[in-house]
């Protein structure tokens, strides 16, 4: 999950932070403003989003190793690789939707 | 009606996928040979660890001094410590399971060695697949920090409400 938020020149500026909702972005800054890049910003104003989709680099990583099992192996592993990196997004999902309604 | 954009990521995984597939399938003697001399020279177990040492010292430098990320395996507090621990985590676990690996897959596809000589077909699957899990969990998790550092992310520092106004 990144964090950002979005400058006067309508730029996306991600945040080298991460929190799990603004509460907690709050206490770990110790204010509810927050300097980035010379301008001052609400906690309000930072957004979260996906950081990187998981799926595929896991399902690829999963067929590489697979090739042990020959080509069933890719298969099952590239299957198996999918389904994790999709599990992995749903949670990174979670997080950014819990944390854009903090 | 919907407009569908086509994901390019997915795409792309599905195709490496399949060429992976389709070259093990036609080639697998090849590929046998080649596994086998990339398991038992240590090429795949000695990748991962130097990418292992150097993602989480950059990581550590570049990310992890601004603010944790829960990234890391082990955390005390005390940044070298983590470091250390989380890089001898990582390493074990890869070393471990490259070396679980190569011994399942000679025993089970060539048979000139038995490494394993108590454990049945099954058994020896079951290991196969859980080394693979794990190289799999330990390349994962370099690629996800690995991301983290590539990325480009202002640092952040405490404001006041004037400074806001302005």
């Amino acid at each position: 999950m990144k964090l950002y938020v979005i400058d006067p020149n309508n730029k996306k500026n991600h945040l080298s932070i991460n929190a799990q909702s603004r509460p907690e972005l709050i206490s770990a800054i110790g204010s509810e403003y927050i300097l980035v890049e010379g301008n001052t910003y609400h906690a309000s104003q930072v957004v979260a989003e996906k950081s990187q989709e998981s799926a595929p680099i896991s399902a690829v990583i999963g067929g590489a190793i697979g090739l042990v099992g020959g080509m069933p192996g890719v298969l099952i592993g590239g299957a198996l690789g999918a389904m994790f990196g999709s599990e992995a997004d749903k949670k990174e999902e979670q997080e950014i939707v819990a944390f854009n309604r903090s | 009606m919907s407009i569908k954009t086509i994901d390019l990521s997915s795409v792309a995984a599905l195709t490496i996928v399949t060429l992976l597939a389709l070259i093990s399938y036609f080639y697998q003697e090849t590929a046998m040979q080649l596994i086998r001399l990339i398991l038992e020279a240590g090429y795949l177990n000695n990748v991962i660890i130097y990418s292992v040492v150097i993602i989480i010292f950059t990581h550590s430098i570049k990310v992890k001094n601004k603010k944790d990320n829960g990234v890391f395996i082990i955390r005390s507090g005390f940044v070298p410590l983590d470091v250390f621990l989380s890089c001898s985590t990582y390493i074990a676990v890869s070393t471990t399971a490259c070396s679980l690996m190569e011994g399942a897959f000679v025993q089970q596809f060539f048979g000139d060695v038995q490494y394993f000589t108590q454990f049945t077909n099954l058994d020896v699957y079951v290991l196969l697949g859980v080394a693979a899990l794990l190289i799999w969990y330990v390349i994962f998790h370099m690629y996800t920090l690995a991301g983290e550092l590539v990325f480009n992310a202002s640092s952040i520092t405490a404001s006041n409400k004037d400074m806001h106004i302005k």
